[in-house]
């Protein structure tokens, strides 16, 4: 929830919203019928999001293609930095709610990638998979040593 | 029992003929690959060509190419002084549910979360009558009011989002998305504008 806007629902017994009552009470407010409304605006609403689609029809993303797109993500970039406000864009924020099992933690190629990331003055910011909690549950690249991992704090919603 | 002897002979020929299919179509067997070479990779690439293989992408931030090998040949391949390893180019799937039985009770408790909540987007109507009268949750916590009061929102910034495309018009990411480009159906470079639809329902 970086560059957009978005108002949700939720049942007023959520874990989320019984969260959001502890920790930030001005930001739910009461619906309709036990739901409760939770306004979530982006921490930089004026930001652009730039979609670079790896997973085909089938939801299968393979990860020499991601990988292609985390090395565009880089080439744009470094274009901009060049001047080329044609062909390069200011891409400073690069999300993946993606990833897979890794015994290479660190030593990936995706791993790696994100690393070259975080060295082209990109912040990476990748989930850290919806399994756990457990050992070798982090999946790559959210092992990567450069990477902002997001994980969940609530097993229903991860 | 000669027609019966017949049918039998009848039956056996055609599947010698696909169990010798098999076994020929087994030879010529494909590998998607990610080859861990140093640069320059020129050298390990017509080798690859050389034995019937196809190299998809040669990686520039990292000492990698991508390629299709024939099975026959990733042995071959994968003793060349150049290359340090081979592994299986993963496909990575999308997870449409998440699976929370193996958890015990652990799992149950966040099964009965599920069941209770009936989280819902509001349409873009309502979105329009909504007044919120505090800030978002994620910025209270925080602490992004003073930055946005001293106007800075992300002004010029883009955040690339590695996903599934966007659908355009969905009313969170309205006049956001500057536009993208479909790496799973042709490749990097080619760009999509914003209204473009890439092809599924849910937004990334």
């Amino acid at each position: 929830m970086i560059a957009s806007h978005a108002w949700l629902l939720f049942s007023n017994t959520s874990t989320f919203v019984k969260a959001i009552s502890t920790y930030a009470p001005e930001a739910a407010q009461p619906y309709s019928e036990g739901l409760t409304l939770v306004p979530l605006f982006g921490a930089a609403p004026s930001a652009k999001i730039y979609a670079l689609r790896v997973l085909g029809t089938s939801n299968i993303g393979w990860k020499s293609k991601i990988m292609e797109a985390m090395e565009r993500v880089i080439e744009l970039r470094k274009l901009y930095d060049s001047g080329d406000s044609q062909n390069g864009l200011n891409i400073r924020v690069c999300n993946m709610s993606i990833g897979g099992a890794t015994l290479a933690s660190g030593l990936d190629p995706q791993d790696q990638l994100v690393d070259a990331m975080l060295a082209h003055d990109i912040v990476p910011v990748i989930s850290a998979s919806n399994a756990g909690p457990a050992t070798l549950t982090v999946g790559s690249p959210a092992s990567a040593n450069g990477a902002l991992a997001v994980g969940a704090a609530s097993l229903a919603h991860n | 029992m000669f027609h019966l002897r017949q049918i039998r002979l009848s039956c056996f020929v055609p599947l010698l003929a696909v169990l010798a299919g098999v076994a020929g179509a087994q030879t010529e067997v494909s590998e998607r690959v990610i080859v861990r070479t140093a640069k320059p990779y020129k050298k390990l690439v017509a080798a690859i060509q050389a034995r019937g293989g196809v190299v998809t992408n040669q990686y520039r931030y990292v000492d990698a190419i991508a390629a299709t090998i024939l099975r026959a040949s990733l042995s071959a391949i994968g003793s060349a002084p150049a290359v340090a390893s081979v592994e299986k180019d993963l496909g990575i799937r999308v997870p449409t549910t998440v699976d929370l039985s193996g958890l015990g009770p652990l799992g149950a408790a966040a099964q009965a979360e599920v069941a209770a909540d009936s989280v819902r987007t509001l349409t873009a109507s309502e979105i329009a009558g909504a007044t919120p009268a505090a800030y978002s949750v994620n910025n209270t916590l925080m602490a992004v009011e003073p930055l946005h009061n001293a106007g800075l929102q992300g002004q010029g910034i883009i955040v690339a989002v590695i996903d599934s495309g966007i659908r355009p018009g969905f009313p969170h990411i309205n006049d956001t998305v500057i536009g993208g480009e479909d790496l799973s159906a042709m490749g990097a470079g080619t760009r999509i504008s914003a209204t473009t639809d890439m092809g599924r329902s849910c937004p990334a």
